[in-house]
């Protein structure tokens, strides 16, 4: 893992429980990640236009796939990536972590989408 | 939507929704419909949607399908339609089909406003109906009529016999006893067809009070009882033909063998009927009866069974197969309900606890991280206040989630424990004002952090109250936790608890208003039904369920009013006296008895 250059939010975690956002922000930003947190969709819409967000990370059990819609294709506009956690794996194109899951399998999971985005060349190499 | 429901085979229970235009049913994986039956066809038959009906269609199946017992190539169905495949009988369930409304049609005028002269001629009340079964006391009338009369009454007996039971071998044994009392026969019994295996099976075996056990060979009696031989020639015959059979000697009948095994076990009359029922042959009920030279001498006749008996057993024969498939298509049922009702709660139950394990991981993780700091400090004697510190605020944020997590596995519990046990209230004088602040004063720290202002107004004068003080202070605090979360992000976010008692000093009020987003009409119907919940994965949606229980065991009740934009009241009404003593609250039970899931 690559520390990040920036101070601006690389990963934005879209999820109602603060907790969970506190947890997930908290390990990501002692491996180098800034992040940002929302808890609703609008509010991640918001974030995701202010910030050069590289990765979505969503708590699918949390909210409904309509709901989604939008963040998810707003997000794939920008070229970012989607990282799901949930119960069962939603259609598409996705990073997905089953729950319960650990937070070093999800970490894994955000930095490897990371890797993708920010280094495609590498990534498929 | 239209579905189909197996009421008959491996099957069955099972529900297939036709939610799809073309289904496809066979016995191989593929069709959308797959039945475990080896005599459904790989590819059998599909059920084709047309507007909103579906048709079916035979696929040239082996064994052919069959609709209301008649075989067809396709056929349209309508609702209550029974399907037949193989071994396999599916009841098909059509779109709801709109119902005109009656009350239009059919009024009930006051007597002052409708006078067509009619008047009451004769009035009868229920036991005196029941009188026209009863023996009449002039004996004078004739044969025929007595015996249609007793015939009437025994049917009667029989169709309430056969009613209220889910049990299928207490059916039988209702079934045999009414016989035995009504025929005068020394033993009997009920063979059911096995479903799978379509070989008979003895369910129930009776025999008459005073009969002394023998065994039908003459050796010694076996020590439970004699063993009720029957000729398979007689059951064949019955089975294959569908007829029931009398026979007082068995070789005088061309219709058996006299070398057959009839003659070798010495029966000398017996009536064998089959239980025909609407689909097919659901059993057998045979009775037979042995008169010895002595009684012959008695009675001047060798016959104890005539025409009559066998005909009148034919018809209980065909009520109790109606029975039989009605209580075994009911259960069926009821299991197919059980069993998707413990699914639902399994599955919601399991969502719940998933999502607080999540919580506690991601709680230790903290925990570990910032003692691993701290650890590593200390070891590489780098650590000062700042270090210390910040790895002490990392360990703490870590425990705060532990323990808020450990606090909803804990409400959880304690509401799936008082909504799945039937129990009675433990009243004893309270002081509701108490208990009301002392749920205001828990839930100051959880509105605090969602910035919610709660106001609380303590009833002057409020009586001494009748409650289980446990169990209410769970019910409001359901209530004053949904409102605390209904205003989180609101403005102005602001919670009223307060109490009040009637005029007459009955009933006490425990209302709590919020200024959240109110509720939609169309869920006011269900928010008081268990696992439903607006609050995502924050709740658990037995709060209110619980909170309904609860007012209900105390005798009390539980309402709500809601505008949407502008917040709810909800309202718990308790009487002072507490629970009424003619409660039909259960004794304690098994605390696993969990309550399935209802509407």
């Amino acid at each position: 893992m690559q520390a990040a250059n920036s101070k601006s939010p690389r990963v934005l975690v879209l999820d109602p429980s603060v907790e969970a956002r506190l947890v997930l922000c908290e390990l990501l930003s002692r491996t180098g990640v800034a992040t940002a947190g929302a808890e609703s969709v609008g509010d991640a819409l918001v974030k995701l236009k202010q910030s050069p967000v590289k990765v979505l990370v969503v708590d699918a059990d949390a909210f409904d796939p309509a709901e989604l819609a939008p963040i998810v294709e707003a997000a794939a506009r920008r070229g970012a990536a989607t990282v799901v956690a949930g119960t069962n794996r939603p259609a598409g194109e996705f990073g997905f972590v089953r729950k319960p899951y650990h937070y070093r399998e999800l970490v894994h999971k955000i930095w490897t989408a990371l890797e993708a985005t920010e280094n495609p060349g590498r990534a498929a190499a | 939507m239209p579905s189909l429901f197996v009421i008959q085979g491996r099957d069955q229970g099972l529900r297939f929704p036709l939610n799809e235009p073309l289904i496809g049913v066979g016995r191989v994986g593929g069709n959308a419909i797959q039945l475990n039956d080896t005599e459904v066809s790989r590819k059998h038959a599909v059920f084709e949607q047309t507007g909103e009906e579906f048709v079916l269609r035979d696929l040239n199946s082996s064994n052919g399908t069959f609709v209301n017992g008649q075989r067809i190539r396709d056929k349209r169905l309508l609702s209550g339609d029974q399907v037949q495949m193989g071994r396999t009988l599916l009841l098909y369930t059509g779109a709801a089909e709109s119902v005109a409304d009656a009350q239009g049609d059919v009024n009930i005028v006051g007597s002052s406003g409708y006078d067509d002269g009619s008047r009451i001629l004769h009035s009868i009340s229920q036991s005196e109906g029941s009188d026209l079964l009863a023996t009449p006391a002039d004996q004078t009338q004739s044969p025929w009529l007595a015996r249609a009369r007793s015939n009437l009454q025994l049917m009667y007996r029989t169709s309430l016999a056969v009613s209220h039971t889910l049990d299928i071998d207490q059916l039988l044994a209702r079934i045999m006893d009414m016989i035995l009392e009504w025929v005068d026969a020394d033993r009997g019994c009920i063979m059911l067809k096995d479903e799978i295996t379509g070989r008979l099976t003895p369910r129930v075996r009776r025999l008459r009070r005073g009969i002394a056990p023998a065994s039908s060979n003459g050796s010694e009696p076996e020590s439970d009882g004699p063993k009720i031989s029957i000729s398979q020639t007689i059951l064949d015959y019955v089975i294959g033909r569908g007829e029931g059979v009398l026979t007082s000697n068995a070789g005088d009948d061309s219709r058996w063998d006299p070398a057959g095994s009839i003659m070798m076990m010495g029966v000398r009359e017996a009536i064998c009927v089959p239980m025909q029922g609407r689909y097919g042959l659901v059993g057998v009920i045979y009775i037979d009866t042995s008169i010895t030279p002595k009684q012959m001498l008695e009675r001047q006749s060798a016959n104890k069974f005539g025409e009559e008996h066998l005909k009148l057993m034919v018809a209980i024969a065909h009520q109790a197969a109606l029975a039989v498939e009605d209580t075994s298509h009911y259960r069926a049922m009821v299991q197919a309900e059980r069993l998707a009702a413990v699914g639902q709660t399994i599955a919601t139950l399991s969502h719940h606890i998933k999502n607080i394990l999540q919580g506690v991981r991601g709680g230790s993780y903290l925990i570990e991280l910032g003692l691993g700091d701290h650890g590593k400090s200390l070891a590489d004697g780098s650590i000062d206040i700042e270090t210390a510190a910040k790895a002490v605020d990392t360990i703490q944020k870590g425990w705060g989630i532990v323990e808020k997590n450990q606090e909803r596995i804990s409400s959880l519990v304690m509401d799936m424990l008082t909504y799945s046990k039937e129990r009675k209230p433990d009243p004893e004088p309270a002081d509701l004002n108490e208990i009301v602040g002392d749920v205001v004063e828990l839930m100051q720290a959880r509105a605090d952090e969602f910035g919610v202002e709660v106001n609380w107004s303590p009833a002057d004068g409020m009586p001494s109250v009748m409650i289980d003080p446990e169990a209410v202070h769970r019910a409001i605090l359901n209530v004053v936790t949904n409102a605390i979360d209904a205003c989180e992000g609101h403005e102005p976010a602001c919670v009223t608890v307060g109490t009040s008692v009637d005029e007459r000093g009955e009933i006490a009020t425990v209302s709590v208003r919020d200024t959240g987003a109110g509720i939609e009409p169309d869920r006011m119907q269900t928010i008081f039904r268990a696992f439903e919940s607006s609050k995502g994965s924050k709740g658990t949606g037995l709060g209110l369920a619980v909170t309904m229980k609860i007012a209900e065991e105390h005798g009390g009740s539980i309402d709500v009013e809601s505008q949407v934009g502008q917040g709810s009241t909800f309202r718990i009404r308790l009487p002072v006296e507490g629970p009424s003593s003619e409660g039909d609250a259960a004794d304690e039970p098994d605390a696993s008895d969990l309550r399935p899931v209802t509407p």
